[in-house]
């Protein structure tokens, strides 16, 4: 009876008690942490490609049948708003888009895009809130594309040098950061 | 026969009124009540069709995340895959028309993450993990094939004699 003397292994060599009782640990909190940091990082706001470049061109006609293009308009703040009549948020910052628009008069100008809409419901829907800028039409949602357009509402500023400088997915909600924003851009009010 | 006539002409403006109002683009459009229809202006030949799907299999819809535009049935997603398409019919490479979207909507638009950058970490991490993995089994392998070390004879004795202790009980 008795074991060997030989059957007895020596397993725990240096490199085996340094990886069991460092490495694994610290390789198990390395992914704990990674995992917690990614977690409770908040989430960054869903951003398009176009915050600081140039705003690509268009050429696209309002339910009037007049035809606008962006460069004429070269020279004072623009902004652009993709909205549609049966988008619920939009409904709810038109009227904020009315009153600056309003306040604002030449020294800005709005252009509202209309997205995959049915053309009487949009003109209803500038009608209900007063909008006193044009609404145009994008067959084909090409310019929603153009310009990194998903969801909607999505609203940008683009600056008197034709820069994408703002830029909002969802609702416009805070008046004075959006004022303040046009601003920035080259708003004289 | 003047009334059998205003009856007959009425009765025609009737049906012509009372088809769906219908607006006839230039490249197959339609538009019926109010919602856009597309269709793509030509077809791609089967080689050309099934590049532009695997395209869009690889860019994400912006409006239904997580699903791809060639699975999406929004109208955003099926006016992008006429643009996969187009790209394909141009003679654009895949790196290209993946570009035009990524300039406008941004890196997330992709579904694979491109290689560059700090992706690098995710496109690597795998194979490193497998590797270090691999490597840290092949070594407990060997190890444990080794033949076993000798002991001093301090601990054969030491190691005898607990032996003989436990043997006696």
């Amino acid at each position: 009876m008795g074991a060997s003397v030989g059957q007895f292994h020596r397993l725990a060599t240096p490199w085996g008690d340094r990886v069991k009782r460092f490495l694994l640990p610290l390789f198990g909190v390395a992914v704990v942490a990674l995992l917690l940091a990614g977690l409770l990082r908040p989430g960054d706001p869903e951003r398009s490609g176009m915050l600081g470049r140039p705003a690509p061109e268009f050429v696209l006609t309002d339910l009037a049948g007049r035809e606008h293009r962006l460069a004429e308009y070269a020279g004072r703040p623009v902004v652009l708003n993709f909205w549609a009549s049966w988008c619920v948020p939009c409904h709810a910052e038109s009227p904020l888009f009315a009153r600056v628009a309003n306040d604002l008069g030449d020294g800005v100008q709005f252009l509202g895009l209309v997205y995959n809409d049915d053309p009487r419901r949009a003109g209803e829907f500038m009608n209900r809130y007063r909008l006193p800028y044009p609404a145009l039409e994008d067959p084909r949602l090409q310019t929603a594309m153009r310009y990194g357009v998903g969801k909607i509402p999505v609203t940008y500023i683009v600056d008197a040098r034709g820069n994408v400088v703002y830029e909002r997915q969802g609702p416009v909600e805070d008046e004075a950061e959006f004022r303040a924003a046009l601003r920035a851009a080259g708003a004289s009010q | 026969m003047r009334v059998a006539a205003r009856r007959a002409l009425a009765l025609a403006l009737c049906v012509c009124l009372a088809v769906p109002p219908q607006a006839q683009g230039g490249r197959g459009e339609g538009v019926v009540g109010g919602n856009v229809i597309t269709v793509p202006a030509e077809t791609l030949s089967p080689e050309g069709e099934r590049r532009a799907h695997d395209l869009g299999m690889r860019i994400n819809c912006p409006v239904c995340r997580g699903e791809s535009i060639a699975q999406s049935q929004t109208p955003i997603a099926r006016e992008m895959m006429n643009e996969v398409r187009a790209g394909v019919r141009e003679g654009l490479a895949n790196r290209e028309i993946l570009s035009r979207f990524e300039a406008a909507y941004g890196e997330r638009i992709l579904l694979e993450p491109p290689r560059r950058g700090i992706n690098w970490l995710l496109w690597g991490l795998p194979g490193a993990l497998l590797a270090f993995g691999g490597l840290t089994w092949y070594g407990y392998l060997r190890r444990a094939a080794a033949p076993p070390e000798a002991l001093s004879a301090e601990d054969e004795a030491r190691v005898a004699r607990l032996l003989r202790e436990r043997g006696g009980r």
